[in-house]
């Protein structure tokens, strides 16, 4: 045996025949830097091990989610289909038996139907069409994204619902909205916020909507609301910050411009609220 | 969806361990349905687990491998010997050490940002010092020949004969394959030592 060093995997394997074997460790005994060699080859062999078995193990669990997806997503995706074709024909049929014809256009409720089920009846299939489209978005976002973007995502802390709260006025409908939202009712939330003619100026619920849409996963309309309100007085940090989360959340991360910039924008003012964050999640991206 | 998506409970062809031995049996044998079974047996507890730490979702599913790859390790290595317990419960007890690691080691590191617990869980990947991860990273400073040597032996347990008839390296003899992946495997040990003891 010439070059005991180009056996030791072998000697580890236990590929050496009995002569070879028994001159390899007689200098193993003699030599101390072989004996290193050895003992940091079994350690590498060791944790060459454990990489297979780790690329196993993920390989297994990973094929077993994937094949399980099939038996789920059909029936939802069924059940979806077929609830939003019923609501549609329901809505059609009532438009056409009880909406005089030229309201039938209008998206704004008169001050007449100014409730709350009438807005929800007005707005029920807009709504479940957003939120089909958008579900199917989200389906299409790489998990990772949308882990990473809840992560980082800054939601209504009760100190800001509180302020939001008038116990002595009657409830308007952004404050009912809030309640929704306390309510984890986000939907109905929306619903009461959907008119664009009514709240376009009115920041508050602009904001809550914008945040029930992102716990809807709805991502581009939330992202959309974010960004009205990222010149705001009251809102512009959240703002901003959650538009980027938004914008991770639907895949565009640093090789996005917009999402780029406003990180860089985010990391060198110093004073930002979340520059903390912006910095790890630099790191992180 | 996550717990449909890992329940295998309810498969048809699932295979249920109803006692603790075969499935520690199971496990030595790197058994799929061993693996699936554990996993699913477990991944509720690590989930909320790393919940209760602030980890992110990606850093749980991490750490859940990382557990499951270390009992079998160790089972293989006999350093885990079957006791009457159930393997389910050594590995719970794993990820609580791992977290526990985790989070004194982000204590020690990010006291500033003690009262953020978002920033506390984003500072630091539960994963980062995983030696699976480090080891990986060293491979890929190798040259695509060592690699692929490395890991027609060590990851995918290919036998040097099977490599020679296949001719899935240049090598056209054995002694020579042999040959080379030894001087692969001796450089990939020296950086790992240097990695790994500083």
């Amino acid at each position: 045996m010439e070059n005991y060093f180009l056996h030791i995997e072998s000697y580890l394997l236990g590929e050496l025949n009995e002569t070879d074997l028994e001159e390899f460790e007689i200098e193993l005994q003699k030599n101390g830097e072989l004996a290193l060699a050895v003992d940091q080859m079994k350690q590498t062999q060791e944790r060459l091990s454990a990489l297979r078995v780790r690329n196993k193990v993920k390989s297994i669990v990973k094929n077993q989610v994937v094949d399980s997806k099939p038996g789920l997503k059909v029936p939802t995706l069924i059940i979806i289909i077929t609830l939003i074709g019923i609501v549609s024909t329901i809505w059609i049929m009532k438009r056409k038996q009880n909406i005089p014809a030229n309201l039938e256009i209008q998206n704004v409720p008169s001050a007449k139907t100014d409730s709350i089920a009438d807005t929800i009846h007005a707005e029920l299939p807009i709504i479940i069409d957003t939120i089909a489209q958008d579900d199917h978005d989200v389906a299409m976002n790489d998990k990772n994204d949308k882990a990473l973007s809840a992560s980082y995502y800054v939601g209504l802390n009760e100190s800001q619902l509180r302020d939001f709260e008038n116990p002595t006025a009657q409830k308007t409908m952004v404050q009912q909205a809030i309640d929704l939202f306390v309510q984890k009712k986000y939907i109905q939330a929306i619903m009461l916020l959907k008119d664009e003619n009514k709240y376009v100026t009115d920041e508050t619920a602009i904001f809550i909507r914008a945040h029930c849409y992102y716990k809807l996963g709805q991502y581009t309309s939330a992202a959309l609301d974010f960004k009205r309100l990222s010149n705001s007085f009251q809102y512009k940090n959240e703002a901003r910050w959650n538009l980027l989360v938004c914008n991770i959340a639907q895949g565009k991360k640093l090789d996005d411009s917009s999402s780029a910039s406003l990180l860089n924008s985010m990391i060198q003012d110093k004073d930002y609220p979340f520059h903390d964050r912006a910095v790890a999640l630099r790191r992180k991206l | 969806m996550k717990f449909f998506n890992y329940s295998f409970a309810n498969k048809d062809n699932e295979v249920t361990y109803t006692d603790h031995q075969s499935l520690f049996n199971g496990l030595k044998n790197e058994d799929s349905a061993a693996i699936k079974y554990l996993f699913s047996k477990v991944s509720g507890s690590i989930y909320h687990l790393g919940k209760k730490y602030l980890l992110p979702d990606e850093d749980i599913e991490e750490l859940k491998y990382d557990c499951i790859t270390l009992i079998i390790q160790k089972i293989r290595g006999d350093k885990y010997i079957y006791q009457g317990y159930d393997p389910a419960t050594y590995v719970i007890e794993i990820a609580k050490n791992k977290v526990r690691m985790y989070s004194e080691k982000n204590k020690r590191n990010t006291v500033k940002l003690l009262d953020d617990s978002m920033d506390i869980a984003e500072d630091t990947d539960i994963t980062d010092s995983s030696p699976t991860d480090i080891l990986n990273r060293l491979l890929n400073t190798l040259t695509d020949n060592c690699k692929k040597l490395i890991f027609l032996k060590y990851l995918e347990e290919r036998r040097d004969k099977e490599v020679i008839e296949l001719k899935l390296t240049q090598y056209t003899t054995v002694d020579a394959l042999k040959n080379q992946r030894a001087q692969c495997m001796k450089k990939l040990s020296e950086m790992a030592s240097l990695k790994f003891t500083g």
